[in-house]
């Protein structure tokens, strides 16, 4: 397969210029670039949703015209998005077999069974057919999304960063069938932003950088930090340097009991955790998505009730209070949804800034009126201070990149006034999405405000992350804590098998470890 | 961000997003809209065998003619009121379909004082204006919050309590002001005083007739001295400044703002729903109900169910939406659609036009504005194609 000199323009902006991308059969391409490289628009050109406005697409040495996914199915190219697109209350044989001709009208789903249970097989996972999507966890849904391509017959494979819901066993069963897909002669193009992956599992690496390839190489003549400049254009610093820091056991800023929350559809997603958080500390939770993270730091920040159980900030119950409330009390929240709950995607960068501040002296005169003069000069503080890039304070924040709406988040969040002092940070993923400079920043930031002395609860699915940051850390299973240890002695193995919900340590050791 | 050649030529017509709209751009587009309709209006003459030119000098004239223009404005009054009732609430995106009920009720609200006044209880004759205006603006607004606490409280669709709502109290009016209802101009109770004065006038009660008795002189608002246009203008020049202010300068305003960009982040952000929407909905039915007081005193001036025929709530729609929720704007697009209704209104007077082209020809511009809204998100641009 080749996409011979793609050029794809945007208003106002060129999201490929005269991109060559070459995969041959039989080989896992990785494809590695920042946020707004112009990865996953190449490959919505190859499967068929944008179309190039110059260049050509070869596929055996043939030209071939892709005008919409239909197209790119039929000559045999699949996708594994990055978001599965899955029917959640259907079952693992009706979503594979879901706009397939060959199993008739009256659907004869125990062909179509059998056809999976023997794909499955081939490719050595385990999969029952019959079992609903929302039954399954994120690693099995994506072999479900996989077997949607294999029994279309897909010979070329794009897979977008598929191991960010993954334990890192998973990872690994994940690499075994891919290698097992490469040995019959399939192409794999393995979009991703993890080094250390792309390092282990491709044959060769194409690294795109604003719309340029910056050069196709194999693992073995680069290494990481190779390649991270290759992205970024610059040197990065891998590791970011710190010391772990003995936590000092007083009083936390927070302290969870018991807590019980259920998820939107009712289901108990946190059940039954207990942590404290200490002051000048990064306590990490690690799990992959979707094992309750999320509800568990909605249920802290105010914004979901808890169905058992006690939420304490600095000796204060806050099980039951308010979104509101909780801000006051310093507590500063990363959702984890940043354009839909972070910012106000079609409101002005100032309006976004001044939220939730907005209703206090001096940004408010009294209950009615705003006073814009505090509020510009309160705006324009902020930005400076967390160099949010924008062409004006009254520029919608959707046409700000991610790296700078996290920014914008963080210039809000972290605010001061005399009468609020932040005291808690909660990060939910907070780099995920975000390219090389903008995760460095972002974690840097975490790190100066645990110096401060600030408690900062960190929930991650990157493992790499929360090892580099945290303090301690609690591994998350769904909705259960499988064990809290140490930085120092946290063992990625160990971790991986409790994210798993293999392993489980005893509550015992739980209270053994932060002593150390 | 799509291309599609033309055929046989080096061109392609391609559209995109505009990622940013210039403030400009929507009055643009409007003003063109508004031309393509007429020039498409001017084809629908000719099809009918009328001269365009003749129609649009006809309309020409209306716009310049002071008669005119003042039927344009009592025309427009109130939908200006039921159109900035809609400013807030839209902004928060709680879509109030119920102007028109809120509407009704306010009228029905403000004619409680003449109903007192014909059954011969009397109250200060200075006192009868300001009175009508507050139960208004009051039943108006309660009949706003009734659907933003169903919503607030159980998430319950506001767009179909507020359309349920306006059937209520259209059956209200109906009940009300039938011939055998309680506020039926031929209701014994009114015989003494209403009778008087009818004969005082002149006239004779028409048995039969849906509507409750007229509104007394002194309880109806005056026309601004020396014109004929009625003083309740000022009181809409006036509540599209405050509104204006809310909207640019408030944390009201900027609440609103921030609930309708996306209500999960307001939650987040600590935005009290529950308040803010009882607060937008007091205020959008209070403003829809004054439309009503000032409907049936201005013009009608009595109750009866014609007020819900003519479909001022519903107007009151099209406009806010058109005028991009700016109360200012509101105004002027009321305006707008007071004279087209009038042109339509006089064209089927003067040149006999069949009623369906005259309001066919209204709907028309109508549809091209909305229709123009696309050009407003999308630019379209003729490009070369390279092979």
């Amino acid at each position: 397969m080749l996409m011979k000199e793609i050029t794809k323009r945007f208003p106002g902006v060129v999201a490929l210029d005269n991109v060559t991308f070459e995969v041959r059969r039989g080989e896992i391409h990785g494809l590695l670039g920042e946020n707004g490289a112009g990865k996953t628009t190449l490959m919505n050109i190859l499967y068929g949703v944008y179309r190039a406005d110059e260049g050509e697409i070869l596929i055996n040495g043939k030209r071939v015209s892709i005008k919409s996914p239909k197209d790119a199915i039929k000559l045999g190219i699949g996708m594994v998005p990055q978001h599965f697109k899955l029917v959640m209350a259907h079952s693992v044989v009706e979503n594979v077999i879901l706009g397939l001709k060959e199993f008739g009208l009256v659907l004869n789903l125990k062909e179509a069974s059998r056809k999976i249970r023997e794909l499955a097989e081939r490719y050595g996972f385990r999969i029952d057919p019959k079992a609903k999507i929302w039954q399954l966890s994120m690693g099995e849904r994506q072999y479900v999304e996989l077997l949607k391509a294999l029994i279309r017959n897909a010979n070329i494979l794009i897979l977008d960063e598929p191991t960010t819901v993954l334990t890192p066993q998973e990872t690994r069963e994940l690499f075994k069938t891919l290698k097992k897909m490469k040995e019959e002669g399939r192409s794999i193009i393995f979009i991703t932003h993890k080094l250390e992956e792309a390092l282990t599992v491709c044959d060769r690496i194409t690294v795109l950088r604003r719309g340029h390839v910056i050069g196709t190489v194999t693992p073995q003549e680069v290494t990481e930090a190779d390649l991270a400049k290759m992205m970024v254009g610059r040197e990065v610093l891998f590791r970011i340097k710190r010391e772990h820091r003995k936590v000092i056991i007083e009083t936390p800023i927070l302290k969870v009991e018991n807590l019980n929350v259920l998820s939107d559809k009712g289901v108990l997603a946190v059940k039954n955790v207990s942590f404290e958080v200490y002051p000048g500390e990064i306590f990490g939770i690690a799990g992959i998505a979707g094992s309750g993270q999320e509800e568990l730091a909605e249920a802290i920040a105010g914004l979901r009730k808890p169905l058992r159980g006690k939420i304490i900030i600095e000796g204060q119950d806050v099980t039951e209070a308010s979104p509101k409330k909780i801000f006051e009390l310093g507590v500063a929240y990363i959702p984890e949804d940043r354009i839909g709950v972070g910012i106000l995607p079609n409101l002005t960068v100032w309006e976004n800034i001044v939220l939730r501040h907005h209703r206090y002296p001096p940004m408010a005169k009294n209950v009615f009126l705003l006073d814009f003069n505090e509020i510009y000069g309160f705006v324009n503080r902020r930005i400076k201070e967390l160099n949010v890039i924008t062409s004006s304070i009254f520029a919608p924040a959707k046409t700000l990149s991610g790296g700078n709406i996290q920014r914008l988040i963080l210039a809000r969040e972290l605010a001061e006034n005399p009468r609020r002092k932040t005291k808690l940070i909660i990060a939910v993923y907070p780099t995920r999405g975000l390219d090389v400079g903008a995760t460095e920043y972002v974690r840097k930031v975490l790190l100066r405000q645990r110096d401060k002395g600030i408690a900062v609860l960190l929930i991650s699915e990157d493992l790499e992350e929360i090892l580099m940051l945290s303090d301690r850390i609690a591994v998350i299973h769904n909705g259960e804590i499988m064990g809290i240890v140490s930085a120092e002695e946290a063992n990625i193995e160990e971790i991986g098998l409790m994210m798993g919900g293999v392993l489980k340590k005893t509550s015992q050791k739980v209270k053994e470890n932060p002593k150390t | 961000m799509m291309a599609i050649r033309i055929p046989g030529t080096k061109y392609a017509v391609k559209v995109e997003k505009r990622l940013i709209v210039r403030r400009e751009i929507p009055a643009i587009v409007s003003i063109a809209s508004a031309i393509a309709g007429i020039l498409l209006g001017g084809l629908i003459f000719i099809a009918v065998g009328i001269s365009p030119i003749d129609v649009y000098s006809r309309i020409g004239r209306i716009a310049i003619s002071p008669t005119a223009l003042m039927g344009a404005i009592e025309i427009a009054l109130p939908i200006m009121f039921t159109s900035m009732a809609l400013v807030l609430p839209f902004r928060m995106a709680f879509y109030n379909i119920g102007g028109e009920g809120q509407f009704e009720v306010g009228a029905i609200a403000a004619m409680i004082p003449v109903i007192f006044y014909w059954s011969g209880m009397d109250l200060p004759q200075f006192l009868y204006l300001p009175i009508m205006f507050m139960l208004a603006f009051i039943a108006g607004g309660f009949w706003g919050l009734l659907p933003a606490f169903l919503r607030a409280k159980w998430r319950v669709n506001e767009i179909l309590v507020t359309l349920m709502l306006n059937t209520i109290s259209l059956q209200l009016i109906w009940w009300l002001t039938t011939p055998g209802g309680p506020w039926n101009e031929a209701n014994p109770a009114f015989k003494e005083r209403y009778l008087a004065y009818l004969k005082e006038l002149g006239v004779h009660l028409i048995p039969g007739f849906k509507g409750t008795p007229v509104i007394p002189e002194f309880a109806r608002l005056p026309r601004i001295p020396g014109t004929l246009v009625n003083s309740g203008i000022l009181v809409a020049i006036i509540i599209a400044a405050i509104l204006y202010f809310i909207c640019t300068k408030t944390l009201l305003g900027y609440e609103v703002r921030v609930v309708g960009d996306s209500e999960r982040g307001a939650m987040y952000a600590g935005i009290n729903y529950l308040k803010l929407v009882l607060i937008v909905m007091f205020i959008s039915g209070g403003l829809a109900g004054l439309g009503g007081f000032i409907g049936i005193t201005a013009f009608l001036p009595k109750l009866s169910p014609e007020i819900g025929v003519a479909g001022y709530g519903y107007a009151g729609i099209i406009v806010a939406w058109l005028a991009r929720l700016n109360p200012i704007a509101c105004l002027l697009v009321s305006f707008f659609f007071g004279i087209l209704t009038k042109s339509a209104d006089l064209l089927q007077q003067e040149l006999k036009i069949s009623r369906f082209i005259a309001v066919g020809f209204e709907g028309l511009i109508f549809i091209l504005l909305v229709l123009g809204d696309f050009f407003v998100h999308y630019k379209v641009r003729l490009i070369k194609v390279r092979r």
